[in-house]
């Protein structure tokens, strides 16, 4: 079944130099585990791809069911220096909600989740 | 926030992977069960120092083909730079209305989508003050000998700011003597 994380997890972004540090938390904490196995460090770097120049760190905080990225190289320089509008990488976080994970029948049973609308 | 596991403050290294938290009642949640380490020995330095020069230009085009409209321009704008010889350290052109935030991900989602209107948002960055005051210099013919139904330019030609960066670096503690005076 195929989900946006819009509908199944918040975020939020800001900058630390030329790095967006992306948090994402789920809605409902029985969520929190399709996080951990679908949104991988890989899977955020290929959705960031065409986005960022370095690579992409996980971090996992398990008592605040959140997932927290850092995505090096993500504000052409960071600060004052960028020319970019978001140079503070404050909506990296929706721009993450935008991704699509696969999530497999037998980890979607039980969950009531909400299925990605069409676009 | 960086690793969750070491939040470095001045006072103490946080581990925000112990925070616990509870509802206590209606708009009330209980903060609790924090731990860390003790602080580093390391201050922080927050250091600025001259960067260079940038400015920002920007056109509004409507609909019809509002987004097609702006790459053009962008393309001639680029071209005249380079007519001009004028280099920068970085030219960067955005699509507020398209993908100003979400870059090649909004306009991927988005489709083909006829925006009802884009302002083109084109940046130079350069340590030649001059190359970027020319550049300012190079919107306003864009409105009459580029593509039609532009607007937005009565603010004139973009203003050249100096840029002041920031540079975060660590000292020894012991290198660093405090002292306190009251006036």
């Amino acid at each position: 079944m195929l989900i946006q994380l819009l509908d199944i997890a918040h975020a939020r972004s800001g900058d630390k130099g030329d790095t967006a540090n992306v948090g994402l938390i789920a809605l409902r904490p029985e969520w929190y585990p399709l996080l951990v196995k679908y949104v991988t460090r890989d899977a955020v770097a290929a959705h960031f791809s065409e986005v960022i120049d370095g690579p992409v760190e996980r971090f996992e905080l398990p008592n605040l069911k959140a997932l927290n990225f850092l995505l090096h190289g993500a504000l052409d320089g960071g600060g004052t220096l960028s020319l970019k509008t978001d140079a503070q990488g404050k909506v990296f976080s929706t721009a993450l909600l935008r991704m699509r994970i696969e999530v497999a029948d037998k980890d979607a049973m039980g969950m009531n989740l909400p299925s990605a609308k069409s676009s | 926030m960086g690793d969750p596991h070491e939040y470095i403050t001045p006072d103490v290294i946080a581990d925000f992977t112990t925070i616990q938290l509870e509802q206590e009642g209606p708009d009330r949640v209980r903060v609790h069960g924090i731990q860390g380490r003790p602080a580093t020995d390391k201050l922080k330095v927050s250091i600025a120092y001259r960067a260079g020069y940038k400015a920002v230009g920007t056109l509004v085009y409507s609909w019809p083909d509002a987004l097609d409209k702006a790459k053009l321009a962008d393309s001639i704008l680029r071209q005249r730079l380079s007519n001009l010889g004028l280099h920068f350290d970085q030219i960067l052109t955005e699509y507020v209305g398209a993908s100003a935030t979400h870059g090649p991900l909004a306009t991927r989602d988005a489709g083909e989508l006829d925006y009802p209107e884009v302002q083109l948002r084109f940046g130079v960055r350069g340590g030649n003050r001059s190359a970027v005051e020319r550049f300012t210099r190079e919107i306003a013919p864009l409105v009459l000998n580029g593509p039609p139904s532009v607007t937005g330019f009565a603010g004139g030609r973009p203003k050249v700011e100096e840029i002041i960066a920031y540079w975060p670096a660590l000292v020894d503690k012991n290198v660093v003597q405090t002292r306190v005076e009251i006036l």
